[in-house]
């Protein structure tokens, strides 16, 4: 079974996100910031990390430049955020995240571009 | 001479004995050496060819012996011969002894194994082979001798023999040549003798040169310069280092040649001395001759070019000569027997001819110039020179004068001098007017300028009184005047002067003295009133100069001085208004430009600085401008540079402006990192004069400001759709999984909750945003009331009663709470605090609000016993979009923009605002608002003291029982005496009977007399009509009435019941002052 983590401070995006995501045969996980959702990517084997872009205490850039690249090529990073400029997707990019999604964003979109990240 | 060297005196006699006394000794004992070293050689070559004889002569011994043995046995076995037995045992005994003899010689290896091996044969033959020999003899076998001899054991014996031969050749040759080495050594010794006899040959020779060297060579040298020296030639000898007889002979030799040189020397000068003074009095004889020569040249000389008289010792004249005579134009006759007195001019005082007398009569001589008269009265001056003749005693009994004419000299010396005084007053004025003419050139000063001119004009033409005024400025200089009068004169007589003075451009009025100007004179005399101008380029008026002269006049060449002056000083005046005119519009220029805010610099086309602004050098942090090296243009443009981010667009943006010729307009932003980041927008343009260019001018604006209000505006932009898009994102997903994916009714319902608090979310949040937008812009209304805090918050408090968990109360400690406000914005505060205290109090609790007087303020707290704030992040909870990062909070769901609200509410009401807190123990909110009466405390104080003696009746006039009942509970706490009704009527009645204070009157009765008309009865009675009203009622305010009926103060209800003690405190204390208060009388 594939292994997804869900990092957002907001309680009512994860739940968002892990409705829309009921459907698949995956892990879910969840955590409520840049803190912890480091530690948990260090410490466990995701296919696929959902961040916020702006969280407390690390923000999704935080997050991502406190991992080794290596540890970013074993796995998928979604940033969800609500910046929308190319400038600062062009940064999010650069920071290893291989998949973007602007805020709001539609259910059913996150849905099957995850389903086609995990099929892949 | 000898006592120098007796300390080291070394006699030459003692010096060569010891020399030879060693030589001597030496030599005996090498001779001695020599001889014992020979003897002892020879001595052991003796000794030694000895020893070889004997030697040999033993051996030969013992052979002789042996052969003899040998030579007996064969007697003996031949013939059985018991005498050639007889004779073997006396050789056997024989070879011992001689055996024994050689072993007493010291003997070689070889000898001691020869010897050993014939004591063997020895003893072998006498014990063994004799006895076995004899053995065989006697029994006649032959067979078995010759068998034993045979055997070889006379082998032995045969060697040895052999050996004895060879030693003996051995010991011939060794013999032979000891006595070679005998002969040699003697040759050899020879030899060394010879030697030993030359080198004593030698050594004598070198101590008789020695010798000779150091006594012959100094006695020749000696004698030598005797030769010289009875020569007379100089010698030179320098003093022997030498320590002996010889030593002091030459020292001795070289003291002497001295004396005898210097004893010489002496003599010949004094032999030229001599010689030279018969010279010289031979000269002395020659000049004396001259002298008389002279001398009687010099007395006709003198005769002839000079004046000469003679007087006795009483001072008559008892001769003179031709040229005296002459010069005096009397005639011989006439002077003879006179004093020189009759030639007095009276020029000279007694005390100088006294003083000459003196001189003369004590011998001595008298020069000096003496002025005479001559027969005709004209003048006569000698340079006179009086010798006295003396005679053997020093006593004067003859005088003569001897007088040279310098009369014409003294005639022109004397106009020389006149002349001289004339040129110096001439050039003393020239300078004045040179200075006067440098001061007028660089004196840019009106006022100054005038002071100068008149100073001049004084000084040169010496007015008795004189005035100086500028036309237009009335300022003016004035001299011999009173002050009045000065300014009378520049203002009565202005209708005439004025036009006078331009059509005649000066005139001059003779007119009487007056009374001042006579004084102590007794008599009347003219005076002359002169006026001139000074004009401008439009021929008006701008200076005038009125100068009195008393009872002299100015000449004409005087006044066209002063009118030439008065054109020269209407010029340098032109200059000056000119100058000041430039002078102002400069400054008005600098002043515009130091007022701008841009930063302004004009540099030269070379890219010097030429000008610059105040606001440049605020903004460059340049405080050494003064300092010329920074406006060259490297320097400046190395420090303009210097700390920008863009250092080389803008040096580059610099060298391009000021190398080009076209006249493009340029701007560049750049950054500039001193203190803190600044960001700058330069523009500059090139400046034209007739197509040249003149310089650029570049102009500084700090946009440092509006680049943070851009930054924070992107800044917000983004933070904003962030927070809109998170609410955002949970409507429209929900919404979208509502839509599209059927949905368990349970979870349809929490979606929908969901969806309906993230819009209540949405819209608080525009709502927040909007009111802080608009607060932060300055377009937030505010509608301002006195109220009071206690009320206010009452009220909010009422409507959190839903929040069962929680218990919210206030504690007033506060005196005052009436504060000047805007009630629903305060309301909006307290009920973010409220709600923030709740929300951070997620398990419930007390949270308490408490009100303060602090000095002129009320202090209102807010404090919860909740989660608390991390101590890092209080600074930054005012700021927009600001939340506590902790986990727990993440479901409170704020806007972020609560606090940032309540600060610009409580700052707009001139409060304060602040957050103490401790993680885990809670947080406090306080905030300050000015006090509507600050002053209030300080009345209470004063107010107590009055009343502590009397206390004023106050009656309260109101149906309400309870707001009665309220308002006289603080009424009596603040020292009244309070009279309730609740009917008007009887209030009347009895305001009638009580004197009171005040009264506190109702508008609304249900009784048929209303407020207002009770006020009118009370006013309209004489004895109640100053009793002050205060209307407490629910109604809006009748401006009208309030006039009217001098309405104290008008409370609408409803107040707070302290407030009604504050203002009653308040008139109270107005009406003290002015003396008209009532108080009741005693009960």
């Amino acid at each position: 079974m594939k292994k997804i983590l869900i990092a957002d401070d907001e309680a009512i995006l994860r739940m968002l996100i892990s409705d829309s995501l009921e459907d698949l045969d995956i892990i879910l996980e969840e955590a409520e910031d840049g803190e912890i959702a480091l530690s948990k990517i260090k410490n466990n084997d995701y296919d696929l990390v959902i961040l916020d872009y702006m969280m407390p205490k690390l923000t999704g850039i935080d997050v991502l430049d406190n991992l080794s690249e290596e540890k970013k090529s074993t796995m998928d990073i979604m940033m969800v955020t609500a910046k929308t400029q190319e400038s600062d997707q062009k940064i999010i990019r650069e920071k290893g995240a291989n998949y973007f999604m602007s805020k709001p964003f539609s259910p059913i979109e996150l849905y099957e571009i995850v389903e086609g990240i995990l099929n892949e | 001479m000898n006592n120098i060297f007796e300390g080291n005196y070394k006699g030459i006699r003692k010096k060569y004995f010891q020399i030879i006394l060693a030589l001597i000794i030496f030599f005996i004992v090498i001779a001695a050496g020599l001889i014992i070293y020979i003897y002892n050689s020879q001595n052991e070559l003796q000794e030694e060819s000895e020893v070889i004889i004997n030697k040999t002569e033993a051996i030969e011994e013992i052979e002789k012996t042996l052969n003899e043995i040998l030579f007996r046995a064969r007697g003996y076995y031949a013939f059985q011969s018991e005498f050639e037995l007889e004779q073997l045992y006396i050789n056997l005994d024989r070879l011992k002894s001689k055996l024994n003899n050689f072993e007493e010689f010291s003997l070689s290896d070889e000898e001691l194994e020869l010897k050993n091996d014939v004591e063997y044969f020895y003893d072998n033959y006498t014990n063994n082979l004799l006895p076995l020999a004899i053995s065989y003899v006697e029994q006649n076998d032959y067979e078995s001798l010759r068998e034993l001899s045979n055997n070889g054991n006379n082998s032995n014996i045969n060697d040895f023999l052999q050996y004895t031969e060879k030693f003996k050749e051995e010991s011939q040759n060794r013999y032979d040549d000891i006595t070679n080495q005998i002969i040699n050594q003697s040759n050899k010794y020879k030899i060394y003798m010879f030697l030993f006899s030359t080198l004593i040959l030698l050594t004598f020779l070198i101590i008789i040169a020695y010798i000779l060297k150091g006594i012959v060579y100094p006695i020749e040298k000696l004698s030598e310069a005797n030769k010289k020296l009875i020569n007379g030639k100089k010698v030179e000898l320098r003093l022997s280092n030498r320590k002996d007889e010889i030593g002091i002979l030459e020292n001795s030799f070289v003291e002497m040649t001295k004396i005898v040189q210097e004893k010489e020397e002496e003599l010949i000068l004094q032999n030229e001395k001599l010689l030279s003074q018969q010279n010289k009095s031979k000269e002395q004889q020659q000049v004396l001759q001259q002298y008389l020569i002279e001398i009687e040249s010099m007395t006709q000389a003198l005769d002839q070019s000079t004046n000469v008289c003679i007087t006795d010792n009483n001072g008559l004249i008892i001769e003179v000569n031709d040229n005296f005579c002459k010069s005096t134009q009397y005639k011989k006759e006439d002077l003879i027997g006179k004093t020189p007195r009759i030639l007095k001019s009276g020029e000279h005082t007694s005390q100088f001819f006294k003083n000459m007398w003196t001189d003369i009569s004590s011998g001595k001589v008298w020069k000096g110039e003496i002025k005479n008269l001559k027969k005709d009265g004209s003048n006569l001056w000698f340079n006179a020179t009086i010798v006295p003749y003396t005679d053997v005693k020093g006593i004067s009994y003859k005088y003569i004068l001897i007088g040279v004419d310098i009369t014409k000299t003294k005639e022109t010396q004397k106009q020389l001098i006149t002349s001289l005084n004339e040129t110096d007053i001439i050039r003393e004025r020239l300078e004045g007017y040179n200075q006067f003419n440098h001061s007028l050139t660089y004196t840019l000063n009106k006022l100054k300028f005038l002071d100068l001119v008149f100073n001049y004009l004084n000084t040169s033409f010496d007015f008795d009184k004189s005035i100086i005024w500028l036309q237009k400025e009335k300022s003016y200089f004035f001299k011999g005047l009173s002050k009045d009068k000065a300014s009378e004169i520049m203002q009565d007589n202005i209708d005439y002067i004025i036009p006078r003075l331009k059509e005649d451009k000066y005139f001059y009025i003779k007119r009487k003295s007056n009374s001042d100007e006579i004084g102590i004179a007794e008599e009347e005399f003219y005076c002359y009133d002169y006026y001139f101008a000074i004009f401008d380029a439009g021929n008006d008026v701008e200076a005038v100069f009125a100068a009195t002269k008393i009872e002299s006049v100015l000449e004409g060449d005087e006044i066209e001085e002063i009118n030439g002056l008065m054109k020269q000083l209407s010029l340098a005046f032109g200059r000056i208004v000119l100058y000041e005119e430039s002078q102002r519009d400069r400054e008005l220029n600098q002043n515009i430009i130091d007022n701008v805010n841009e930063g302004i610099q004009f540099v030269s086309p070379e890219g010097e600085i030429i000008q610059y602004n105040n606001a440049l050098q605020d903004l460059m942090e340049l405080s050494n401008f003064e300092d010329d090296s920074m406006k060259i243009k490297e320097n400046w443009i190395e420090f303009f540079t210097k700390d920008s981010k863009e250092k080389d667009e803008l040096d580059k943006f610099f060298r391009q402006m000021i190398n080009s010729k076209t006249n493009s307009k340029k701007t560049i932003y750049y950054s500039v990192l001193r203190d803190d980041e600044r960001f700058i927008e330069l523009y500059a343009i090139n400046v034209f004069d007739n197509e040249e260019k003149t310089g650029t001018i570049f102009v500084y604006r700090d946009i440092t400001r509006e680049h943070e209000i851009d930054q924070m505006k992107t800044d917000l932009v983004s933070t904003v759709s962030h927070e809109l898009r998170t609410p955002l994102s949970s409507i429209l997903g929900f919404t979208e999984l509502l839509l599209k994916k059927d949905q368990k009714p349970d979870r349809q319902r929490k979606y929908l909750e969901i969806i309906y608090k993230e819009s209540t979310r949405l819209t608080n949040l525009i709502n927040d945003f909007l009111d802080l937008q608009r607060m932060e812009s300055g377009k937030q209304k505010y509608k301002l009331e006195y109220l009071n805090m206690n009320e206010i918050i009452m009220d909010v408090i009422l409507s959190f009663k839903n929040k069962e968990n929680y218990n919210i109360s206030l504690i007033d400690n506060s005196k005052n709470t009436e504060v000047h406000m805007d009630k629903d914005r305060i309301i909006q505060v307290l009920n973010n605090l409220i709600s923030n205290g709740i929300k951070f109090s997620p398990e419930g609790g007390d949270i308490i609000i408490s009100l303060d007087n602090y000095k002129d303020k009320l202090k209102v707290m807010v404090k919860d016993k909740g989660i608390g704030i991390p101590e890092q992040e209080i600074p930054i909870l005012f700021q927009k979009f600001k939340r506590v990062d902790n986990s727990s909070t993440s479901d409170v769901g704020g806007t972020g923009l609560g606090l940032a609200i309540c600060k610009e509410i409580i700052e707009w009401h001139e409060g304060n605002i602040w957050i103490d807190s401790k993680e885990g123990e809670g947080t406090e909110v306080h905030f300050t608002l000015p006090l509507y009466d600050n002053n209030s405390n300080d009345i209470d104080e004063n107010f107590t003291k009055i009343n502590s003696i009397n206390k004023p009746n106050i009656m309260i006039v109101e149906d309400d029982i309870s707001l009665s009942l309220l308002l006289s509970e603080e009424l009596k706490e603040k020292g009244f005496t309070v009279i309730n009704h609740y009917n008007p009527k009887k209030a009347f009645e009895e305001a009638l009977n009580t004197p009171l204070a005040g009264m506190v009157v109702d508008l609304m009765f249900e009784e048929e007399m209303k407020g207002w008309d009770l006020i009118k009865k009370l006013k309209e009675n004489k004895s109640t009509k100053n009793i002050p009203i205060i209307i407490s009622s629910a109604l809006e305010k009748q401006i009208e009435n309030i006039q009217k009926y001098e309405i104290q103060e008008y409370l609408v209800k409803p107040y707070p019941s302290s407030e009604l003690s504050k203002v009653i405190s308040k008139f109270l204390k107005t009406h003290k002052d002015s003396g008209s208060i009532m108080y009741p009388k005693d009960n």
